[in-house]
């Protein structure tokens, strides 16, 4: 058997926001080509996850639908954008993390100029967020969180209520030096599709500290380049249809490779000139003027006043219904080597909006595929467990059963322990006990009894399997007694059926 | 070669001047000549005499403006004030005073009202043009008569007709008919010259009743006083004669009837024989008159007619001119129709007029000429809203000469002209016509082409029009003459169908109401379209040869040699290029607006073409607009003429740009486009002096006319002047309205003769704003040339997402090159940039601003061609601007007629300071500095060279139907802009184009029967990328009423409330609080009567530390289903509340919530083909099926919705969509494109699609196996499904008709107070009927348990729904009553002879039956 490859084909940066990899997976048996080329596509779609802004307090806004002097977006607008806004992290956080964004107008308020909490990056620094007028400022504060497709919020959800508090407790909160990521390009693990994302950013703040013109220069030649590039790449990939380029993918891929090193190099470059401009930015600005008019103090002040009963309006904090989707579009092909017409390969088509790499996403994918399937790892296990007989039925049941009544991750993952025939084989005993005991206390629900049984059973007052068992052999004495009982043999039948297929009773 | 030339000299003329020009026609010339016709008023001894001067009436300037009067609930109008003269001839005194006729709504430059803060459209009404009618009536034995009505403006309603014996009659509403010859004779005709004038005079001679008449008048009878006796005594003979003749003679009085069999036999011929012939005459006019009289008043006594009484009866009907009135457009057509050349100031009738009338009449029976077909537009005129205006003020001004005249009557001695006039009968007259006329409509505010749309709506309904039951088919179709006038398509579905009609495009209305429409003539067959069009009103157009639209022309402009279609009258038939006299202006003049913005119109069924044009005004503005990727080009339009997006007035930098406001400076010309107001203070001066100096005949009145005018001279300066200022700077709010126009004093009335050679007013140079013709209020509006031009240019490319106007590039048309096949298209891809206005702040700024500054009249020539304010202005001045004159009428504009707001010289200063700081337009403002001329300009005080204007923009507001209105700007600080450009985008447009849905990705297939019967599945994208969130804001008032025990009051202390903390101190809650359903908007409590309380209570409530509470909860809280945010409170001030009543805090609030709604199952989505739906899913976009390339469609739609409608103007849209989608390009298509050749829709299509294949290297974007269609894979298996599935885009709209506000559910609720069975409809938390065919369905089940539940305690059973509860937490059986439907239930039960009863058991054990009617 050969060896399933992945490999990338191709790859490129169609813009910030736009991030296109085509790979190719394979080879495999012909069928399951569809098998995985689908579920990769629906996981990617709909399992990946993301980070965006939930909720925003602008100073001076009481609702969504207002204005602000001298802006020339509406709030609404202004949230809109916000939504937009494409984030990205290189880790997992589960309390959403606090940013702000001060700035005094006149220019245009873009992505760059948020101060993104720890390990937070925007990735196009461009994205607009507002356009500011010389008379007007634009202080806010927001919650940036990580999920899932999307949510939609209503200021009485809990969650929403959640949100409130950290805006409104978390005062210092360390944010990132770097606000901008601008290609998850950079990310190493290029070999390895398993690997933690490293842990970066604080290393990096002096390397960015300076920035002249020569910066400037070259990052305009740098983005020339990029252009250029891109373009070459466009009307090549214009010309041919994606299937003739699938024949000719060898001598993409080398070209890929040159393109790829190249970007690396291109986005390194600009996001350091990027953090530059941002230090610079904060010189100018000074740092006590920003210590001034953060937004806590603005609002400890502020709601003073309003519980004196001032008639100024307070801010509100308005949630934001976030799109955590990182992937725009993914395309799979089904391709069969005519050479090999007993194998097949799928082409996977990936584009992602900026805020993680193609490369990335499949790696994400098959993780959330793997997360998804490996409960079903367990099922060898179980009948083991019980030491039971048939294997088909009872192992059904219990896995059932095991879902159903015990599915906190934890019990799972002891489960699973078992499952993989550890050494530790007290706990493996220790499992095997509590299961029992599980099992005992299992509703007759759970059997598969026919309705008369069943209710014939509720009636005698018989709820668990314990009690069924007690019941069932109390019955069995009593007829070998031949004490004429009530209990009609078909009945009885039913229940040690049952039982034995349940693996509680021994077969004989 | 151009294949639009015959379009290119001639545009669409503006959308909503019909509206503002008849109002404008109304506070011009209407007003005057309504207040003219009642001058003078007199008592009867004609001693006491008041007169009006209508030529100097003024409007004060209204307190608020439109918007504000929306928020406080206003009108939005002025008061009217007009000199009036009192003149008492016996005590020689004269007394001359400003008075206050009352209030006038106005028209808003939008043309709408605003009537108690809610915008009200006036609609034109189509009626009967004033004239005569003749038409035929085909009996049962095929016989046909003629009849002739005379229909006039005013006035009674005469009939004159030929019954099946010949005869002929005049006949009125409410008395019996009379013979024609008598009524011609009282007229005074004689009987020699009837005779003679009539071509068929044996008419007469031969069917006369018997020939006795002409021989006694040839042998010229006298006749004598004894023949008058015995005529009076036939009378009562001829009453019960035409009783019994005509029976629908409906006012004979009941005893006549009675006495009819009795007189019956006595009949007997007389000297006028019986009266049931029309060859009756008299003798003489008087004997006429006196047998009119008595004819027309068969109650009255014989004895007491007289011939005076016939005569005045007569003035009385028709020649009094106060009650009858032809108006001069019937007395035209009279004239037109029976060939007279009667004067036409004349507007009463005129013996004449029924003479001729009768001739007609009696050719027709001898088959001479034709009858008249009512439905042809040239009988129906359009009844405007000025008009219609100008009428109901006519009756309020009726009104209040009646009122004077008994005041005159009453007292003679110390008159003042304040007593005798009042404001009421007008007020009252105007307020019953803005408020309860059906003309006048709660405006269509759902988007901005609703409201377009039902500003040029025309109804046939109303008062003076048809009635919706009895209206036949006839009226309700489409005539020939509709060609160019009314649309054929969009009119309402249902009962108002054909009565109910839009203007089309090209249509504009003539100053007789008649709807005109442009064409070109021809010339020996070419096309004379550089001349100006000429239009033809339907008269008009009769008895010419009119070639349709859609023909095409060559290079040189000629028509095709092959026979062509047209139209003459009403037949269609083919004639050569020679013969054709006119042609069409263009092939979209026959529709309307919104079926002018359906693409690939021609290839819809007009059914659905219909629902199309209908379902866009049904559109739901959008949080985030989008154009459509393929539209008609007309979309520009109809957002530049709803006066819905902000336009530069004038050209000039923006310095500011934020969406509360822009700021844009502009150079200013050196003649004041303002005229001098300061001069407005000397004019009370002028006025005082010469009037004081004139008035030399009589001392008395001099001193008297002094005081007065003393006292006018301070009032005036302070309240007339003055305020025309603010008048001025009104303007800017888009107000329509007549300013402090002064005028000369013109010789000729009363009034002149009294105050000669005086000058009563100075005389200001320049007219304020309302100038004779300048429609007032249209304050200018231009369009940006691209668009202006963009329209006529069928395939555009638009590359998209410039913030600004889209840079338009257009195709030229050339030979085929790269179309798909030989006959495809005429369009290749020559692609030829529009530049946009120069941008200030990139390459050569200074340059271009000092340019600007330095010669704004270049400015000038560079402006479009095209400007709207030259057509309103006057005809002439608009086709030298056609003609290309364009210069010079816009100076005049600039000079004389554009009114910029006053400005504060202050603000300037302050803005550049501010703006100064910004990096861009810093720059440019230093740049602008530095040059010479601009540092000219900054000296603000001394010559105003640059001038910012500001422009306001409208926040988040709230539409009549609670969609939401807002502007977004669109330009950007720094930028230069040209007069017109768009500055601000309306929350329904992108880019100035009409925008209400979005483009999505559809396909045509079938998917697990979610779109079974026009269901249509969604992608779940379409919900998170918030493409169909709307906006809607919902206004809740509550006013503080009296009641029983006090004022109700508005406070937060509200009693057993616990959630108020949102609330302010007065109980109102907090803009920006989220509300939910239950929770309070406004506390408000009613105060409650003091219980008396027993002592343990009292002891208790002690105890607990209670109070016990002296008032009622009565909040306004969030009603069922509703969620969102306050956005705003207007406090007003109580309306029904006596103003004696004390009280805190507000009395009236309004609070405004607005919601966001996002799409979902059960919103009604629709395309622009009458393609309509119901959203039945929403799935996940990885479970939607994808294109080739990956790409998620965003809904599906069942291809079964597409042969049976006969629409496939869709697919054409989808597939060209889908094409522009890949190029990136954006398509205008105007309708009927067969003009280049057969097919061409397709060959666009396919070319373009075959173009977007090549271009993006997709080969499945164009398949020639299966044109347009796709293979399609299915999200969830990712299988391919088994059929190439069409797949495009198209541009999809959200109606309306949102399930929030359907959804509905109640297991109990209220119930009505009499019936006590519950309530109907959502509002009132109601119930859904149980109908029999429901209680049938449950008898059939047997579900007796539900049927009963039903029936009874879900229904009107009191006692059993009140013992339900009880009975339940008691487990006892339920107890039922006998509700009302358990009777219908038994009996329906015995009338299927089924032996069902209700019996009861007696004391002594009995069964016996009991009536159920009589149960309890």
């Amino acid at each position: 058997m050969k060896h399933i490859l992945l490999s990338c084909v191709e790859s490129r940066i169609e813009h910030n926001r736009s991030f296109y990899s085509r790979f190719q997976l394979g080879p495999f048996d012909l069928g399951q080509g569809l098998t995985v080329g689908n579920a990769f596509r629906r996981t990617l779609l709909s399992e990946l996850s993301g980070v965006g802004i939930t909720l925003i307090e602008i100073d001076g806004v009481c609702h969504e639908y207002s204005t602000l002097p001298g802006v020339r977006e509406s709030v609404l607008d202004i949230l809109l954008n916000l939504k937009q806004l494409v984030l990205t992290s290189d880790t997992t956080f589960t309390v959403p993390q606090v940013g702000y964004l001060n700035f005094t107008g006149p220019g245009v308020v873009t992505a760059k100029d948020l101060k993104l909490p720890v390990s937070v990056y925007c990735v196009d620094p461009d994205q607009p967020i507002a356009t500011l007028s010389a008379d007007a400022t634009l202080n806010f504060k927001f919650l940036v969180c990580q999920g899932k497709n999307y949510i939609i919020q209503t200021p009485v959800d809990k969650f929403h209520e959640y949100q409130k508090k950290i805006l409104n407790s978390k005062l210092n909160l360390p944010l990132s030096s770097r606000t901008t990521l601008n290609s998850t390009f950079e990310r190493p693990n290029q070999d390895s599709l398993v690997g933690t994302p490293l842990q970066e950013g604080v290393g990096k703040t002096k390397q960015n500290k300076r920035l002249n013109a020569h910066f400037q220069r070259q990052l305009k030649q740098l983005n020339r380049l990029k252009e250029t590039s891109f373009k070459a790449y466009k009307t090549k990939v214009g010309e041919k249809t994606i299937s003739d380029e699938f024949q000719t993918n060898s001598v993409n891929h080398q070209n890929l490779t040159t393109f790829d090193l190249r970007e690396k190099k291109l986005t390194d470059v600009t996001t350091s000139l990027q953090h530059g401009e941002e230090a610079t930015l904060l010189k100018e600005e000074g740092l006590n003027k920003l210590d001034n008019s953060s937004p806590q103090l603005e609002n400890k002040l502020k709601g003073g006043r309003d519980f004196s009963g001032g008639s100024q309006l307070a801010s509100q904090a308005l949630p934001v219904d976030t799109l955590f989707m990182p992937i725009k579009k993914v395309n799979y092909m089904i391709d069969i080597d005519p050479a090999e017409p007993d194998r097949e390969s799928v082409v996977l088509e990936i584009w992602t909006n900026g805020s993680i790499h193609p490369r990335q996403a499949v790696h994400e994918a098959a993780k959330q595929l793997i997360h998804l399937f490996s409960p079903f790892l367990q099922t060898h296990l179980v009948p083991t467990t019980l030491q039971s007989t048939p294997y088909s039925k009872a192992a059904s049941k219990t896995q059932e059963f095991s879902l159903n009544e015990t599915s906190t991750e934890k019990v799972k993952d002891e489960l699973g322990k078992v499952a993989f025939g550890s050494e530790n084989n007290t706990a493996a005993l220790n499992q095997q006990k509590n299961l029992v005991t599980a099992i005992q206390t299992l509703d007759i629900a759970n059997l598969n009894f026919s309705l008369r049984t069943f209710t014939f059973l509720k009636k005698e007052n018989i709820n668990t399997v314990s009690e069924l068992v007690e019941f069932w052999t109390r019955q069995k004495t009593e007829a070998k007694d031949s004490i004429q009982s009530n209990v009609q043999s078909s009945v009885l039948l039913e229940i040690s059926n049952n039982l034995k297929n349940f693996g509680v009773l021994p077969t004989s | 070669m151009n294949i639009y030339l015959r379009q290119n000299s001639f545009l669409v003329p503006d959308f909503i001047a019909v509206q503002r020009n008849s109002f404008s026609q109304f506070l011009e010339s209407g007003l005057i000549q309504e207040i003219s016709k009642r001058n003078p008023i007199t008592n009867s001894t004609k001693e006491l005499e008041l007169c009006f001067y209508p030529q100097y009436y003024k409007l004060s300037p209204p307190e608020l403006n439109a918007k504000q009067s929306i928020l406080k609930n206003k009108t939005y109008s002025c008061r009217l004030y007009i000199p009036v003269k009192l003149t008492n001839k016996r005590t020689k005194t004269l007394k001359l005073q400003w008075v206050v006729l009352g209030n006038l709504p106005l028209m808003t430059k939008r043309g709408h009202f605003i009537i108690n803060g809610s915008p009200r459209v006036i609609i034109n009404q189509m009626v009967r043009s004033p004239g005569v009618y003749f038409k035929e009536v085909s009996h049962a034995d095929q016989k046909l008569t003629y009849y002739a009505d005379l229909i006039a403006y005013r006035g009674a309603w005469l009939r004159i007709e030929l019954d099946k014996k010949a005869d002929i009659w005049a006949r009125m509403k409410k008395t019996p008919k009379l013979p024609m010859l008598i009524l011609l004779q009282a007229l005074g005709l004689n009987l020699p010259t009837i005779l003679k004038s009539l071509n068929y005079p044996k008419f007469f001679e031969n069917l006369g009743h018997d020939g006795n008449f002409m021989k006694q008048l040839k042998k010229g009878r006298v006749s004598s006083r004894s023949s008058s006796q015995e005529l009076s005594g036939s009378f009562n003979l001829s009453e019960d004669v035409s009783l019994r003749l005509d029976d629908s003679s409906k006012n004979m009085g009941a005893e006549n009837v009675q006495r009819a069999p009795l007189q019956k036999s006595t009949k007997k011929a007389t000297l006028f024989g019986d009266f049931s012939r029309s060859s009756v005459y008299c003798k003489t006019q008087e004997e006429a008159l006196w047998a009119l009289y008595a004819l027309t008043h068969p109650l009255k006594n014989p004895d007491e007619v007289t011939a005076n009484l016939g005569k005045s009866f007569l003035y009385r009907k028709f020649m009094n001119s106060r009650v009858y009135d032809l108006s001069p457009l019937g007395r035209l057509r009279l004239n037109q129709k029976l060939n007279l050349s009667v004067n036409e100031n004349i507007t009463t009738i005129t013996a004449q007029d029924l003479l001729f009338i009768t001739n007609t009449l009696i050719n027709l029976n001898y088959g001479v000429g034709k009858v008249d077909d009512i439905d042809n537009l040239k009988n129906r005129r359009i009844r405007t809203a000025g008009e219609l205006v100008q009428n109901q003020f006519g009756i309020g001004l009726l009104r209040l000469e009646k009122i004077i005249r008994e005041k005159l009557k009453q007292q003679q001695t110390k008159l003042s002209i304040g007593s005798l006039i009042n404001t009421k009968p007008i007020n009252g007259a105007l307020r019953e016509f803005f408020g309860s006329s059906p003309l006048s409509q709660f405006m269509d505010q759902t988007n901005p082409l609703a409201e377009i749309t039902h500003k040029r709506r025309l109804s046939s309904l109303g008062p003076g029009g048809v009635n919706r039951e009895t209206a036949g088919m006839a009226i309700r179709g489409i005539h020939p003459t509709h060609y160019g006038r009314i649309c054929p398509i969009e009119t309402p579905e249902g009962q108002n169908a054909g009565l109910v009609n839009s203007l089309t495009i090209y249509s504009r209305v003539n100053p007789y109401g008649f709807i005109e429409t442009p064409f070109y003539k021809v010339v020996k067959g070419q096309v004379q379209n550089s001349t100006r069009p000429i239009f033809f009103s339907a008269y008009q157009e009769e008895k010419k040869l009119l070639a349709p639209g859609d023909i095409y022309a060559n290079k040189l402009k000629y028509l095709p040699k092959s026979e062509l279609p047209i139209r003459k009258l009403a037949e269609f038939t083919r004639t050569t290029r020679e013969k054709i006299d006119y042609i069409s202006v263009s092939p979209l003049q026959m529709i309307s607006i919104a079926t002018s913005l359906i693409p690939f119109l021609e290839h819809d069924d007009a059914n659905r073409a219909l629902m199309g044009s209908n379902m866009q005004r049904q559109a739901v503005p959008l949080m985030t607009a989008e154009a459509p990727v393929v539209g008609t080009g007309l979309e520009c339009r109809v957002a530049s003429d709803s006066g819905h997006v902000l336009q530069a007035k004038k050209s000039g930098f923006v310095t500011y740009s934020s969406a509360e406001k822009i700021t844009i400076l502009s150079p200013v010309d050196s003649t004041p486009a303002v005229p001098k107001l300061s001069k407005g203070n000397n004019s009370p001066q002028h006025f005082h002096e010469s009037v004081g100096g004139s008035c030399k005949e009589s001392q008395s009145l001099q001193a008297a006319a002094e005081g007065y005018l003393s006292g006018v001279a301070s009032s005036s300066s302070s309240k007339f002047t003055g305020s025309s200022f603010s008048t001025i700077s009104a303007l800017n709010d888009g107000v329509l309205r007549r300013a402090l126009t002064q005028k000369v004093l013109t010789t000729g009335t009363n009034c002149s003769s009294m105050l000669k050679n005086q000058r009563f007013f100075v005389e200001p140079k320049a007219q304020l704003y309302t100038g004779a013709q300048t429609p007032v209020g249209r304050v200018e509006t231009i369009l940006q040339p691209n668009h202006a031009e963009g329209y006529l240019s069928e395939v555009e490319t638009i590359q998209q997402t410039q913030n600004k106007l889209p840079l338009q590039v257009r195709f030229g048309v050339e030979a085929p090159k790269s179309s798909f096949d030989s006959e495809a298209t005429k369009i290749s891809s020559t692609l030829n940039s529009i530049p946009q206005h120069p941008v200030l702040g990139e390459d050569s700024p200074s340059k271009q601003v000092g340019w600007a500054l330095k010669d704004p009249q270049i400015q000038t020539m560079l402006k479009p061609k095209w400007h709207h304010s030259a057509q309103t202005m006057s005809r002439e001045n608009w086709y030298q601007n056609l003609k290309g004159q364009n210069v010079k009428t816009f100076t005049q504009v600039e000079s004389g007629r554009l009114v910029t707001k006053p400005t504060n010289t202050k603000m300037p200063m302050s803005s550049l300071a501010g703006t100064a700081n910004s990096k861009k337009t810093g720059e440019a403002l230093y740049k602008l500095a530095s040059s010479e001329s601009a540092t000219k300009s900054m000296d603000f005080s001394t010559k105003t060279q640059l001038k910012p204007i500001t422009y306001e923009l409208q926040k988040l507001f709230r539409s009549n139907q609670d969609t939401s209105i807002m502007h977004r700007p669109v330009v950007r600080e720094g930028e230069w802009v040209n007069r017109g450009d768009l500055l601000a985008d309306n929350s329904t447009t992108v880019g100035g184009e009409l925008s209400l849905g979005k483009n999505l990705l559809l396909a045509y297939m079938p998917w697990e029967g979610y779109n079974f019967e026009d269901a249509i599945l969604i992608s779940e994208r379409l919900v998170s990328d918030d493409a169909y969130t709307s906006l809607h804001i919902e206004r809740y008032e509550v006013e503080i009423r009296e009641t029983k025990f006090g004022l109700e009051q508005i406070t937060s202390q509200i009693p057993d409330e616990g959630k108020l903390s949102h609330l302010d101190h007065f109980g109102i809650a907090k803009p920006g609080t989220w509300v939910e359903e239950g929770d309070i908007l406004i506390g408000k409590v009613a105060p409650m009567p003091q219980k008396n309380l027993s002592r343990y209570e009292k002891l208790l409530y002690d105890v607990v530390g209670k109070k016990i509470s002296t008032t009622r909860d009565t909040s306004l809280r969030v009603p069922r289903g509703v969620s969102g945010r306050v956005i705003h409170v207007e406090i007003l001030n109580a309306e029904n509340l006596p103003p004696e009543f004390v009280f805190e805090g507000p009395s009236r609030v309004n609070l405004y919530i607005a919601e966001k709604r996002k799409i979902h199952v059960g919103d009604k989505m629709a395309g622009r083909h009458g393609n309509k739906g119901i959203i039945s899913n929403i799935l996940p976009r990885q479970d939607m099926p994808y294109l080739p390339d990956g790409t998620p469609l965003d809904m599906v739609l069942n291809p079964l919705g597409v042969p049976s409608r006969m629409n496939v103007g869709q697919i054409y849209e989808c597939l060209l969509g889908l094409a522009g989608r890949y190029l990136g390009q954006k398509f205008k298509v105007r309708p009927f494109d067969e003009i280049y050749g057969p097919q061409t829709s397709r060959s666009l299509v396919y070319s373009k699609l075959y173009e977007a294949r090549l271009r993006t290297g997709q080969r499945w974007l164009f398949n020639p196996a299966s044109p347009g269609k796709t293979r399609l894979f299915d999200g969830r298996t990712g299988e391919c499904f088994s059929q190439p599935v069409t797949v495009g885009q198209a541009y999809m709209l959200k109606l309306i008709h949102l399930v929030d506000e359907k959804i509905h559910a109640r297991s109990i609720g209220p119930y009505s107070l009499v019936t006590q069975q519950p309530l109907r409809g959502r509002s009132k938390h109601g119930g859904q009927r149980l109908g029999e065919m429901e209680v049938w369905a449950l008898e059939g089940f047997g579900a007796a348990y539900t049927l009963q539940e039903l029936l009874t305690v879900k229904s009107d059973d009191i006692k059993g729904r009140e013992q339900v509860m009880e009975s339940i937490q008691k487990n006892k059986t339920i107890s039922l009553g006998t509700p009302e439907s358990f009777k219908v239930l038994i009996r329906e039960l015995q009338s299927l002879c089924l032996d069902v009863g209700v019996y009861a058991v007696d004391g002594s054990g009995k069964i016996k039956q009991v009536d159920t009617m009589k149960l309890p």
